[in-house]
């Protein structure tokens, strides 16, 4: 396995698309900073750290992404069939489960490049910040994003893998990461229980507070919304991420690895 | 020891039956062609015994070890393959390919590694350029080192010579003959490049409908496709019988046109046979045998030599 995600970082290092990506996220992070100091434009203060110009709502649409990137290399015709025509068979399924963890220490890496990058914007932005979190919850917060991206991550690799086709899975990584996957699946279930005669959006109610996407977006309002259970639920998103991120990541993963592996890869 | 050997290796895709019930041996040292037409279930036999398809029944056993399937305790592999497209990163360089799968397979030195592997197919270790800049047959070479990554005891090549020009061409045999020679390597390949198959391998394998057809030495081959003699009788089944019996030593084939090509008899042990039996004569002509002919027909390429039938 640890030879494996050597390999792996060491192709995602001297590839190009990483270092373009590096540099979209810190050109879109501290471009605004940049703005907001030259022209004393933007907020006079911000209440807290996590709640202020660290964007993490929308990295695990970037994370899944990434996955994507790193997943549609073809078992079936690509250097990735090079590799697996010299392992054994068991070592083959620890390839399956390792592009899964690779792509997870890659949006954690990502998370952690945002968060710097963020912070050397508030930097730039010369914009004060009231009463920044404890650092536990800044880390409870890091920690949270990475759990909400996690599923989406594991998905998308699952995906790649089943599919082997680039389109089909970047398409998914960021539907799915968006939330509109889940989003219009229980839209579906609920109009079909308003056609049988039932409520429309009962479902919607009950089951969406439970969504990754939902919770993902709790938990990229800031450490503060995160971990308050002041919500329809009464139960902060912080647990509602370690109830629902970790299995269905668990499960991506066990899939692909026992699935995926067992399929003839050429 | 057999490096490889098949027992009822069977591979159906849906309802196509690509590969039925295949016996094949390949032995320690060998460089064995594997010939076959277009779809002809080379390649699906090939990636079975990489391991990258699964059968649909019989086995693969490899290195006489039904159990590891060929693998060494670290659970690498001991084949390298180049089946169908040279599998590589284009974005990156040749070196960085090479080092990647090197890191993959857990080797120290990768860097070092990678630079042998490309002076050893002709590749420049120092060249900076993107692989999706190269051209055909260097993907080719590099597609070959990928393979070598590891120093694996079997090398699986399906059309190694596909894109390469005279001279590379000619360098990629010679590394392959240096590969099994110095260092032991036993080599599969597929190739419809028959003369350069020819000058490489030591035993073929001839594989038609997914069923093996023939399996033959280097000197075999040149056996059979040595000078044999043509030659057309008057009455063809009488005149055959009668040659049976006064060359014993000789194999007939019959020719769509109802001539027979006498192979391991001489023009004048054939003239005498059909002088003294008091067969009568129409043609009768010394003929030298194309190896590519030969093939094809094997391939079941010209069905009516195959059903003409022979001794």
């Amino acid at each position: 396995m640890i030879a494996l995600l050597r390999s792996d970082a060491y192709r995602v290092l001297h590839s190009r698309w990483i270092w373009a990506t590096a540099g979209i996220v810190a050109f879109l992070l501290l471009a605004p900073a940049l703005v907001m100091r030259w022209t004393s434009m933007g907020p006079v203060f911000y209440d807290d750290l996590t709640g202020s110009a660290l964007p993490m709502t929308g990295v695990q649409i970037l994370a899944a992404a990434m996955a994507s990137i790193v997943c549609c290399d073809r078992t079936d015709i690509g250097f990735a069939r090079s590799v697996l025509s010299s392992l054994g068979e068991r070592a083959r399924m620890v390839w399956f489960a390792e592009k899964c963890v690779f792509s997870l220490l890659l949006a954690a890496a990502l998370i952690a490049f945002t968060f710097v990058v963020g912070l050397l914007g508030l930097l730039v932005s010369g914009v004060p910040v009231a009463s920044p979190e404890p650092a536990w919850q800044v880390a409870a917060w890091l920690g949270c994003s990475w759990l909400c991206a996690a599923p989406y991550v594991a998905l998308t690799v699952l995906v790649a893998h089943i599919t082997r086709n680039e389109s089909v899975t970047t398409v998914f990584a960021v539907l799915s990461a968006g939330g509109l996957l889940e989003g219009g699946l229980l839209i579906g279930i609920d109009f079909l229980q308003a056609l049988l005669g039932g409520e429309f959006l009962t479902v919607t109610a009950a089951v969406g507070p439970w969504l990754p996407a939902e919770i993902a977006s709790a938990v990229g309002a800031g450490a503060q919304t995160m971990l308050s259970a002041e919500n329809a639920v009464q139960l902060a998103p912080a647990l509602r991420a370690l109830v629902v991120c970790p299995p269905v990541a668990v499960a991506a993963v066990a899939a692909d690895a026992l699935l995926a592996s067992r399929r003839d890869v050429a | 020891m057999n490096v490889i050997e098949t027992h009822g290796l069977t591979k159906r895709y849906r309802r196509k039956l690509a590969v039925d019930n295949l016996d094949m041996t390949v032995a320690s040292g060998d460089i064995y062609g594997f010939v076959g037409k277009n779809g002809s279930g080379k390649s699906t036999t090939m990636k079975m015994v990489a391991g990258l398809a699964r059968p649909t029944a019989g086995e693969v056993v490899l290195f006489g070890d039904p159990g590891r399937g060929g693998a060494t305790p670290q659970g690498f592999s001991r084949i390298g393959a180049l089946i169908e497209s040279p599998g590589v990163l284009a974005s990156l360089t040749a070196r960085d390919n090479l080092v990647a799968k090197a890191l993959a397979l857990g080797m120290t030195h990768a860097g070092d590694v990678a630079d042998d592997l490309l002076a050893l197919v002709g590749l420049d270790p120092t060249d900076r350029r993107r692989v999706k800049s190269y051209s055909l047959g260097m993907k080719q070479r590099l597609g070959l080192a990928l393979a070598l990554v590891g120093c694996p005891d079997l090398l699986l090549l399906d059309e190694p010579f596909n894109g390469l020009d005279p001279e590379a061409t000619r360098a990629m045999r010679l590394a392959l003959v240096r590969l099994n020679h110095e260092h032991g390597v036993t080599i599969m390949i597929s190739s419809h490049v028959l003369d350069q198959l020819d000058r490489v391998a030591t035993r073929f394998g001839v594989i038609a409908d997914g069923h093996l057809t023939a399996e033959f030495t280097d000197e075999e081959l040149h056996e059979r496709c040595g000078s044999s003699v043509r030659v057309r009788l008057a009455a063809p089944e009488r005149g055959l019988a009668l040659l049976e019996q006064a060359l014993p030593q000789a194999t007939f084939r019959a020719e769509p046109d109802g001539a027979l090509v006498v192979t391991g008899a001489s023009l004048d042990e054939v003239s005498s046979a059909c002088f003294s039996a008091g067969i009568e004569v129409r043609e009768l002509a010394q003929q030298e045998r194309d190896i590519e002919e030969y093939f094809v027909e094997l391939m079941g390429g010209a069905d009516g030599e195959r059903d003409g039938g022979a001794r």
